[in-house]
This record gives structure tokens, C-alpha cells and sequence, in this order.
């Protein structure tokens, strides 16, 4: 059964065919999920969300974009908005300000030659690097999942987030250096683990 | 000659080669003189190497049978007859009731039309199942389905939790309480049907069927539609079977081997102290499949004890 009567009939209600769908998305989703929300139940109940609002949307999927593009943006928007309504997240963006000496001043680059990469164990490295990508915004975050670790092509992520090519572009190089910047205030902390 | 401002702007692209060669030759004249994009650059692709080397994470164990339950939960939900409520149930069973009678009155006028006399016979007939006059088990079969098709069905998905939907039976039960003059099964009815075509023949899932049904005198007798039945297909065995809660699944597994559903009703054995322990339940099964069925049920069950009781087969598995 190919993709489109499958959808046919899970427009009907049928389970089974839902299920084959998405089949082939599904470690996808969760994975997204996952780096989005940066904890193993997060991720198992909001991908679990997502089909399931998929399910019920059904008849709203008219077939503009591929299905598995559709399933992609609503999970994101499933974990978009979980984790807007968290309160007490962190947000670290270059372009936020923060409070120095009680003045509120931009937020400076710091310029080093040496990327913090070549200060983490091999070892330790997806952990730092997962908790440096879960406390960016959530808009960074979001491009950084779907390009730099789940490998969407621009035009994939304009549809998934639903923005022009050319915002998406932007935002990723904004969401990457601000990336960078965050492994970098972690320097002092990695120096004292990692450097010898 | 692009600005560094202008450069950083690009770094993303040249990372991900979207540039054109011509931009994409200017970026790289530019990092061979500017050391401070140079470095950006670098620092920016060793991320994006970083991101690249996470590996997926597999599907936790437990996800696609979760999510099998909450789509069949869902498709339940999506049921327009999932939202008539239980505590609509005693409204909708007046409305067919009072549908009922008009419609039997109307048969009895026009009996009385072209079958002048026979007007007692055939009522004192309906108000009793077991008479097996050929016009009234026909005349109440056919108000039996017409109060069923009026009162509803309420399908709820049970496949995760059989308790929450034991409870919802409970609260069914509860409705008809004490309103019928059966002692045995004064509860009104409630039914697991065979499993629909398009969910499968998937172990898990079982759909309870709400049954309430009203006979001429305004008191629920769930036996009626039972009686009927049996009188007029004389090849059927009515069983009424007894066990635990948790042995349900497997007995009603037996009965749809042997395409046992539909008229499989499932009765509150009154006698029972816990309702969430124990239950009893009819069933009808054809007489060229009865022994097959008890001998697989002996196969399943050790202690498996089969009596007659006012000439009704009575199985308990407990």
C-alpha cells in the first residue's frame, strides 16, 4: 500500500495504517524531541503527543508537503509549546542581553583562537554539547536540531518551522555562534575537568 | 570586498556549502587575511561537526505499544457515540422506551386490523420470552433490535486498562439497580462484542458495548434479548459462564476462535461481592462448536466446573 492510500485510510480511523505511516518517522520524532526537550521522558511523552495530535489532524493534512514534513513540524510545535509554557527555562542567546555591575549592557564575544571542542574528553562531549544546545532559546534550538543533528536541508526546516528559507538561514549562523558561546562559558568549568 | 560583518553572515552557508562558487571564493580569499573570521569559522564548523557525531537515540521499548493504546484510546474518542455519557444512558433508554411502545402499538392496531382475536394472545406473548409462538418471537425480536438501535451503543477502548473500564460498567450497572424483577440478572446488560475489522485481531483490545434495554412494563430485562434469541435458533447453546476478572481476555480469545461475538453478554454476577474479582457472563455458542469450546477451555483452565442450572449450562473457571 502506497503512502498516499495509507493515509486514505488512516483519514478513516484506521490504527494499523496510521501506524505504518509513520513507521519510518518515528525514531525521528522522538530523537527531535529529545535534543528539543534534553531528557528521555520529555521526549518519549511529547513524540508520543505529537502522533497523536497527528492522528487527530488528520484531515487536515490536505498532502501540501510530504507527511513526514508535517509530522516533523508538529513536533516541534509540540515541543515548542511545552517548552514555552515551562516556567524557570534557561535562555541564552547572543542577542539577549545581560546585567553587569547592574548595567545592562550586550552581550560581548569573546574571541579565542582554541574552539571549546578541543577542550572536552571524547567521552564527555555529547553530554556537554546536549546541555549547551538545551539551554539555548528555543527558536535556536530548534534550527540546530533539525540541521546540525538531524541533517534537514534549509528548505526541509522552512516548511518544518514554517519561516522563510532565508530566516532560517539567519537564525542558524546567529543560533551556531551563540552555540559556540555557550560552550565557551563553560570553559572554566571544562578547564579544570578536562585540560591537563 | 566584503566587511568581516558581512563575512560572519556567510559563515553558516559556506559551513553548510550553500554559497555560490563566487561568494564562496570571496570567503575564502577573505579567512586567509582575517584571522578573527578564520577563527569564527573554525570554531563554528567544529560545532557543527559536534552535532553531527550525535548519534540517534533508538525508541524506548515501551513507545510504539504506548502509542498503540493512546491511537486506539483516540479512535475511540473520535467515535461520536463516545460522547454520549453514561449519565445520558437513563434519558436515551426513556426516549427509546417510549419509541418502543409506539412502536409496538402500532403493530398491535394493525394486528388488530386484519387479526381480530389474536390481539391477547400476542401481547400476553411478548411479556413472556420463553413462549415460542412463531409471530411473537419475531414481533419481539424486532422490538428488542429497535431498542437497542435507539439506545446507543457506547464503545469505550479498553485494551491498557480493564480496570477504568470496569468501573465504567460498574457505574452502568449502577443505572438499572434494583429496577428489574430478575434476581439473577437484574442489571441491565452489558456486552463485549467481537473486535471490529478494521482495528484487527489485536490481543489488547476488546470493545465494551453498553447495552440497556427496556421492556414493555418500563423494568430493564436484559434476558429478554437472550431468550429470544435461543427460542428461535434452537442450534444455539446458552452458556452463562463465571470467573475472575484477569481470566476474561483469554475466555473471550476462545469464543472468537469460534466466532462467538455479538450476542456474547456479560452480566454482574449479583452474588458476587467484588465486582473488580469476579463476573458472569452469557454466551451463545453453536452447538457444533460447544465441545470444541469447552475442550479448549478445559485445556486452559484446570479447575474448570460445568453444571445445569434450570436448564441452563453453567461453566465457572474460578
Amino acid at each position: 500500500m502506497n503512502e498516499k492510500e495509507l493515509i486514505k485510510k488512516a483519514k478513516s480511523g484506521c490504527v494499523e495504517a496510521f501506524e505504518e505511516l509513520i513507521s519510518e518517522s518515528q525514531k525521528k520524532v522522538f530523537n527531535i524531541a529529545l535534543k528539543m526537550m534534553g531528557n528521555y521522558d520529555d521526549a518519549n511523552e511529547l513524540a508520543q503527543e505529537a502522533f497523536i495530535k497527528a492522528y487527530r489532524s488528520l484531515h487536515k493534512f490536505k498532502g501540501d508537503s510530504l507527511f513526514s514534513t508535517w509530522i516533523y513540524r508538529i513536533t516541534t510545535n509540540v515541543c515548542l509549546d511545552e517548552l514555552r509554557k515551562r516556567k524557570n527555562k534557561k535562555v541564552i542567546s547572543l542577542d539577549q542581553s545581560m546585567e553587569y555591575n547592574g548595567e545592562e549592557v550586550e552581550r560581548q564575544i569573546e574571541d579565542e583562537a582554541i574552539g571549546p571542542e578541543k577542550l572536552l574528553e571524547k567521552k564527555e562531549t555529547k553530554k556537554v554539547i546536549e546541555e549547551a544546545i538545551n539551554s539555548l532559546s528555543v527558536d535556536y534550538k530548534t534550527v540546530i536540531v533539525l540541521r546540525d543533528i538531524q541533517n534537514f536541508s534549509y528548505e526541509q526546516i522552512a516548511k518544518i518551522t514554517n519561516c522563510p528559507e532565508g530566516t532560517v538561514k539567519s537564525r542558524l549562523n546567529r543560533a551556531r555562534h551563540a552555540l559556540k558561546e555557550i560552550l565557551k562559558g563553560k570553559k572554566e568549568l571544562l578547564d579544570e575537568k578536562f585540560v591537563k | 570586498m566584503k566587511k568581516c560583518s558581512e563575512i560572519m553572515e556567510l559563515i553558516g552557508l559556506y559551513i553548510d556549502n550553500e554559497l555560490d562558487a563566487d561568494l564562496r571564493a570571496e570567503f575564502d580569499e577573505h579567512i586567509k587575511v582575517c584571522e578573527n573570521c578564520k577563527n569564527e569559522y573554525t570554531e563554528q564548523l567544529e560545532i557543527v561537526k559536534l552535532c553531527n557525531s550525535i548519534e540517534e537515540e533508538e525508541l524506548p521499548e515501551v513507545f510504539k505499544e504506548q502509542l498503540h493504546e493512546k491511537l486506539l484510546k483516540e479512535k475511540q474518542r473520535k467515535n461520536p457515540l463516545f460522547f454520549i455519557k453514561r449519565r445520558n444512558v437513563r434519558i436515551i433508554s426513556s426516549i427509546a422506551a417510549v419509541i418502543l411502545i409506539a412502536f409496538i402499538a402500532r403493530d398491535f392496531i394493525m394486528r388488530d386490523n386484519y387479526e381480530s382475536g389474536i390481539k391477547s394472545e400476542s401481547a400476553k406473548s411478548f411479556f413472556s420470552p420463553s413462549t415460542k409462538g412463531a409471530d411473537t418471537n419475531d414481533l419481539s425480536l424486532r422490538a428488542t433490535t429497535e431498542a437497542d438501535n435507539m439506545s446507543g451503543d457506547v464503545s469505550i477502548a479498553s485494551g491498557y486498562d480493564f480496570g477504568n473500564e470496569l468501573e465504567e460498567i460498574y457505574g452502568a450497572l449502577e443505572i438499572s439497580e434494583g429496577t428489574s424483577e430478575e434476581k439473577e440478572f437484574d442489571e441491565g446488560t452489558v456486552s463485549i462484542g467481537g473486535i471490529p475489522e478494521d482495528v484487527g485481531n489485536d490481543e489488547q483490545e476488546y470493545l465494551i458495548r453498553e447495552n440497556m434495554s427496556k421492556d414493555l412494563r418500563g423494568e430493564y430485562n436484559p434476558l429478554m434479548q437472550i431468550e429470544n434469541i435461543t427460542a428461535s435458533e434452537q442450534d444455539v447453546v446458552s452458556v452463562y459462564m463465571n470467573m475472575k476478572v484477569e481470566d476474561i481476555k483469554k475466555v473471550i480469545d476462545i469464543a472468537n476462535n469460534y466466532s462467538i461475538k455479538l450476542d456474547s453478554y456479560i452480566y454482574n454476577d449479583a452474588k458476587a461481592k467484588n465486582l473488580y474479582e469476579n463476573y458472569s457472563f452469557s454466551l451463545n455458542v453453536e452447538k457444533h462448536n460447544y465441545n470444541l469450546f469447552i475442550e479448549e477451555l478445559k485445556s486452559l483452565f484446570e479447575d474448570i466446573d460445568i453444571s445445569k442450572v434450570d436448564g441452563k449450562i453453567l461453566i465457572n473457571l474460578e
